[in-house]
């Protein structure tokens, strides 16, 4: 082959792998790979090494197609007319509009690639108490500061219902029934009566008197009016503090336990210690991960059995900027393509 | 009360329905134009809907399929009423009109309690997320309108530039709302892109309209092929809205 010849196939070669009909041909594959991938979700398609040449190459096509069809065709004109009747390149107007579009794709392709290869996520299960600089999973990766966990909570959705269990302190007996703040409820054949004055779903005591924090039932209490024959009593009633049974000369015995609705948030209460030192406290919660040193944590998980224990995640991801200049470029690229107006 | 506003929504949108279809047999304008007043009202009822819900559970009606589904259903009139001047003939009233019959009658069949937000989707995230994908697919969706009326009846080019149109604000409302769903779940998730199915599903649906919007602007596909490309596309746009909540769990599996 001469070298003449040889040229011409380096520039066919080089002229297809920027054709679009070469960028249809790969967006099919990927999304035929992608269909694939939801449907065999064993399978980790997205890791495997046909989806990352795939990957690759699309980012080959978009740099020589960028080169060739706008960045080369603006610099030195006409007489790179591409073969298959292509009518993006038709002189020497670059459209920017066009290239950011395309550069931004590029970027976040680039910044996809980092994050596979530079990326660390591992786990740090901890309870309370207890202090860790080591990850855990397949990349278990050491951090250069350690995390305690100094308390965790979990918050939940007030359900509205109300538990109380009355005991008789003089005559023994014990009633166990559901309540509802406002409502009354009788006892004994409607002897007893029992009325839910107030509910405080997180008490507190202010200038004013009791009141309530949030609406969050993280301190729940009960003001109750217990009637018998003898007359009325006032009790107070407290989810959190169980052995608070009020004055020992009252005739009843209240416990309360309001049953909690579906969980709101998880609060994680780390401490990031460095050089033995506490460098930052913080509560860690879903959609308010701490950013420390490069690294993120993030609330990922509980224990339904043991309350002292939390999971956080901890991320280092150096493609995020470059993925995010993608996306911000891409935004700016379709939003002028979309405005532009058509001659 | 709240239920029926949307109930009344309904209706309007049946009246509408009705006055264009008699507007049309008996060749009556006037029945048309008081079917575009039944359109008004079945969106303004469709709107305080959704008002009212949002008052009433504290967070924005895109929690579940019901809300997001009123919500889309609100997004393509409203959009409709924006582009109606670019749409040319008479299809576009009643093609709202009975997509939105159809929209709000699947929502009957939707769980519409309303549940109070699991702790994922605490975050004005949820708001810019989904409210600009459901604006999306009601972009998408008077794409797929249009498309529908230039395959079986009229083959008008002003038709064609209307599907464009759509298309166009379609594929850009998608893009910015993945982003946004990536810029969430690298706060939410730790990773902006854990290639769970509805994100995956997205990114095919973005493929094939990116696919579709490359061919008009590079190789001039216009008509009839672009009009077969928005039906298909729309399809994709169904399943990643519909059939991935049902068939396939993941991160999103709350959406159901």
């Amino acid at each position: 082959m001469t070298h003449h010849n040889k040229e011409g196939t380096v520039s066919k070669a080089l002229d297809f792998l920027a054709s679009p009909p070469f960028l249809y041909g790969l967006l099919l594959a990927l999304l035929l790979l992608c269909v694939a991938g939801t449907l065999l979700p064993k399978i980790d398609i997205y890791h495997s090494l046909l989806f990352t040449a795939l990957l690759g190459l699309l980012g080959i096509n978009l740099t020589l197609c960028t080169w060739q069809r706008q960045i080369h065709a603006w610099l030195y004109g006409k007489g790179q007319a591409p073969r298959d009747g292509v009518l993006l390149t038709r002189g020497v107007r670059l459209r920017l509009d066009v290239l950011l579009t395309h550069l931004a794709v590029l970027t976040i392709l680039i910044g996809g690639m980092l994050s596979a290869i530079l990326g660390l996520h591992g786990s740090l299960p901890l309870s309370v108490g207890e202090s860790k600089n080591m990850t855990e999973g397949p990349q278990g990766f050491r951090l250069p500061f350690s995390v305690k966990l100094e308390d965790f909570g979990i918050e939940y959705y007030d359900s509205g219902l109300h538990s109380l269990t009355v005991t008789s302190r003089r005559e023994g007996w014990s009633e166990k029934f559901d309540v509802q703040p406002g409502a009354t409820a009788l006892l004994r054949a409607g002897a007893i009566q029992i009325k839910v004055l107030e509910y405080f779903p997180d008490f507190i005591i202010d200038n004013q008197g009791p009141a309530t924090r949030s609406s969050a039932p993280q301190n729940p209490a009960l003001h109750l009016e217990i009637t018998d024959r003898e007359g009325s009593e006032k009790h107070w009633a407290f989810a959190r503090f169980p052995d608070f049974h009020g004055e020992a000369k009252s005739r009843y015995q209240v416990s309360y336990e309001p049953a909690f609705g579906k969980i709101k948030q998880f609060h994680s209460q780390v401490a990031i210690i460095q050089g033995g030192w506490v460098a930052v406290r913080r509560a860690i919660e879903v959609n308010q991960p701490l950013r420390w040193g490069g690294y993120t944590l993030y609330q990922a998980g509980y224990d339904p059995e043991n309350p002292q224990y939390s999971s956080l995640l901890v991320s280092r991801d150096p493609g995020v900027p470059l993925v995010y200049a993608g996306f911000l470029l891409l935004t700016v690229g379709l939003t002028w393509t979309f405005l532009r107006r058509k001659k | 009360m709240n239920a029926t506003f949307l109930n009344l929504s309904f209706a309007f949108y049946l009246a509408a329905l009705i006055l264009y279809a008699a507007g049309y047999m008996f060749a009556k304008p006037g029945l048309r134009r008081t079917g575009h007043a039944a359109l008004a009202a079945a969106w303004l009822l469709q709107t305080l809907f959704l008002m009212y819900r949002w008052r009433a559970s504290g967070h924005v009606p895109l929690a579940n399929q019901f809300e997001s589904l009123v919500s889309m259903s609100w997004g393509i009139t409203a959009l409709a009423f924006c582009f109606h001047r670019l749409a040319p003939g008479d299809w576009l009233g009643p093609a709202i009109s009975a997509l939105s019959l159809a929209l709000l009658g699947l929502c009957a069949l939707l769980d519409s309690t309303v549940a109070p937000l699991v702790p994922a989707l605490r975050s004005n995230w949820l708001l810019l997320h989904v409210s600009v994908i459901m604006l999306a697919y009601a972009a998408l969706a008077l794409s797929f309108l249009a498309s529908a009326v230039y395959l079986t009846t009229d083959t008008d080019q002003a038709l064609d530039r209307f599907n464009e149109r759509a298309m166009g604000l379609g594929y850009l409302l998608l893009t910015a709302g993945i982003i946004l769903g990536a810029v969430w779940a690298n706060e939410a998730w730790g990773s902006y892109w854990s290639w769970d199915p509805k994100e995956t599903w997205s990114l095919i649906t973005w493929i094939v309209y990116t696919a579709a919007i490359h061919l008009r602007r590079t190789h001039r596909w216009q008509g009839r092929s672009m009009a077969w490309f928005s039906v298909a596309g729309f399809a994709f746009v169904l399943f990643t809205y519909f059939g991935v909540n049902y068939l396939m769990s993941g991160l999103h599996s709350y959406a159901g």
